[in-house]
């Protein structure tokens, strides 16, 4: 193999300016903090160091940060944003970039945010690296949240709130409609270096269910998010197969921040990490202070050089002032819907799904007015000789074609995943089931002609495969809410 | 901090790399406890060594009765940059392969050992047949559930 070339080649000076510097943070135990960089008080590095993978230098030392007294706002999956919260993310981007040829030295760029991650991740040196270790969470989350301060303050909206890729929705395991759409450099958020097309989807077993319930059944904060000398789970896989996966700089400690779609991957990264934390009681994060007081630095929104400390971002409700919206329903849930109303149907007594008029006028009428609808399958019997994901359509036909979400007769899924070694045992042998029913479901459903036969069908298997099988529940019924404006 | 490094149940797992194939992948034999059924199960890859400007994964795979492979799982390994293609050698990477291996191995009688086939790929699971790679050593680990 060939020898590793000189990270700064056009001069010797620069790279041995970087080198030395390096070597002085490493030597005074920086590991954790640049607190002291004012040391260096004055310190200009050569314009080419900068353009390249350089942390941004600051004539002072870092303000300590102290709190947040923003709205909590939050943070919602990449895949379903209105079309106004794509507006703002490409201008604040936009902003963003521009700032890289309008201002060079300006540290909010987004070439110098993305030197940041190069620099922790790459350049820095074996002191500063931010990988392979407990750091990996703590750092990541401040990262983001200056980032994400930069980019609501060039918009002038500090409500402003980064999206996240929730690639573990098994609908939205492409890029993110608006990092591609338009698939060029038109569109701020585009990188002209991923593997991943437009069409290409995330394999499931780098974000499925294996992956993520393995990261979310970690007993242990050293199991999930490592310890001070090793990594833990979930960095590997989901975190580290989606930078492969999605490739070109997203593939490269060096380069993974000149991709906008790292922010909205190391969100869902965020939100495992806050997911973690709530799945159990037991789910706590280390109390040791070598944790609590690891110290990074960052500019923030007016440019001042800020230090913050990982204690100050294990709550990020609280002090980071975000939270994880788990879909647009469950935001609009609290202050927008009325109670729900149930709408009987026959099941009970044909096992089919029959919409009797009035319920099918009510259903209707509540989604003309954006209400919500919903179908509730009551203790379906499941196969259990594997685990598996079932769609369910609205008959035998549409489950033999199996088109998927969005496709003709497609309702839901039901996974069902063994928890015994032994073959064909499940710890319940049925399950319940809702899915949202929108418009254009519900048109779908109330144009069949008769009782509907609802079935089921293994996700994944070639069309001369599958063997759709009849639901079998012990009841169905719908629930509708309106909107309480 | 060890204490939970400590916790697991180190298996010494045979290491046979029995060569590299057209694909490029190695063979370890890794042996299985008297418990497995009730521990999670981990492969633990020490040493890695592999350029630094080259993202990849190593993707763990086992053969089925019927010779198919079956996939175990993935390790990410991001590339340091494209500037960098020296060796770089990573102390342990590690995947949870509780449930895949449980899967694999449910219809088996008293499983003592596993043959794990690891071979370099890229994002779309392709090999990597020209990547230079090696590990020191491919272990099971394992935690009481």
């Amino acid at each position: 193999m060939s020898k590793p070339e000189n990270r700064h080649p056009k001069t010797n000076e620069s790279s041995t300016s970087t080198t030395s510097r390096r070597n002085f943070l490493q030597a005074i135990g920086m590991g954790t903090s640049f607190i002291g960089l004012n040391a260096f008080g004055g310190l200009v590095f050569p314009s080419s160091a900068l353009a390249q993978c350089d942390f941004p230098p600051s004539k002072t030392g870092p303000a300590a940060w102290r709190r947040d007294c923003r709205s909590i706002r939050p943070r919602r999956p990449a895949s379903t944003l209105s079309s106004d919260e794509i507006t703002k993310l490409k201008a604040a981007y936009t902003a963003m970039r521009a700032l890289d040829t309008s201002d060079p030295n300006d540290p909010r760029g987004f070439q110098r945010q993305a030197n940041i991650h190069c620099w922790m991740c790459s350049e820095g040196g074996p002191s500063l690296a931010v990988h392979f270790s407990w750091k990996f969470f703590t750092w990541h989350r401040a990262y983001l949240y200056f980032h994400e301060r930069i980019l609501g303050k060039l918009i002038n909206d500090m409500d402003f709130r980064l999206p996240y890729w929730d690639w573990n929705v098994t609908s939205h395991r492409k890029l993110p409609g608006a990092y591609t759409s338009p698939n060029n450099n038109t569109n701020p958020l585009f990188n002209s270096t991923r593997f991943m097309s437009p069409t290409d989807e995330l394999p499931d077993e780098d974000v499925g269910t294996d992956a993520m319930e393995a990261a979310m059944e970690a007993d242990t904060f050293a199991e999930f998010g490592g310890t001070a000398t090793d990594n833990g789970i979930p960095e590997g896989t989901p975190h580290g197969s989606v930078h492969v996966d999605v490739g070109g700089d997203m593939g490269a400690f060096e380069t993974a921040g000149k991709d906008p779609v790292f922010y909205a991957h190391h969100s869902n990264i965020d939100k495992m990490w806050s997911d973690w934390n709530n799945a159990s009681s037991t789910h706590t994060n280390p109390t040791d202070a070598s944790f609590l007081n690891m110290t990074w630095n960052f500019y923030d929104e007016n440019k001042v050089w800020r230090s913050i400390t990982a204690a100050q971002v294990l709550n990020h409700e609280n002090q980071l002032r975000y939270t994880y919206a788990g879909s647009r329903l469950s935001e609009n849930l609290r202050c927008l819907i009325s109670d729900w109303v149930v709408i009987r149907t026959d099941w009970t007594v044909t096992k089919a799904l029959r919409i009797a008029p009035a319920a099918r006028t009510s259903i209707s009428k509540v989604l003309g007015s954006r209400g919500r609808a919903r179908l509730h399958l009551t203790g379906v019997t499941v196969p259990t000789d594997k685990s598996a994901v079932y769609r369910v359509y609205a008959n035998p036909e549409a489950a033999r074609k199996d088109e998927g979400p969005g496709g003709d007769g497609y309702l839901g899924t039901i996974p069902v995943v063994l928890d015994s070694r032994k073959n064909q045992h499940v710890h319940k042998r049925t399950r319940n089931a809702v899915f949202n029913v929108s418009e254009k479901k519900f048109d779908m459903l109330a144009r069949a002609q008769g009782p509907m036969q609802l079935t089921l069908v293994e996700r994944g298997l070639k069309e001369n495969e599958r063997k759709p099988i009849r639901v079998n529940a012990a009841d169905s019924h719908f629930t509708i809410a309106e909107l309480s404006q | 901090m060890l204490r939970i490094l400590l916790f697991f149940l180190v298996l010494n797992a045979t290491v046979l790399a029995m060569g590299q194939g057209s694909d490029n992948q190695q063979r370890f034999v890794v042996s299985l406890p008297q418990q497995w059924q009730e521990s999670k199960l981990r492969i633990a890859v020490d040493g890695l060594q592999a350029p630094g400007n080259v993202p990849f994964k190593l993707r763990v795979l086992v053969k089925g009765d019927d010779e198919k492979e079956i996939a175990l799982g993935s390790l990410a390994v991001e590339a340091i940059g494209p500037g960098k293609p020296a060796p770089r050698t990573l102390k342990t990477l590690r995947i949870d392969v509780t449930r895949s291996l449980n899967r694999f191995l449910e219809n088996k009688t008293n499983p003592t050992q596993v043959e794990l086939l690891i071979r370099p790929v890229d994002a779309r699971n392709t090999p990597l047949k020209n990547l230079e790679w090696s590990v020191k050593k491919v272990r099971l680990e394992t935690q009481p559930k």
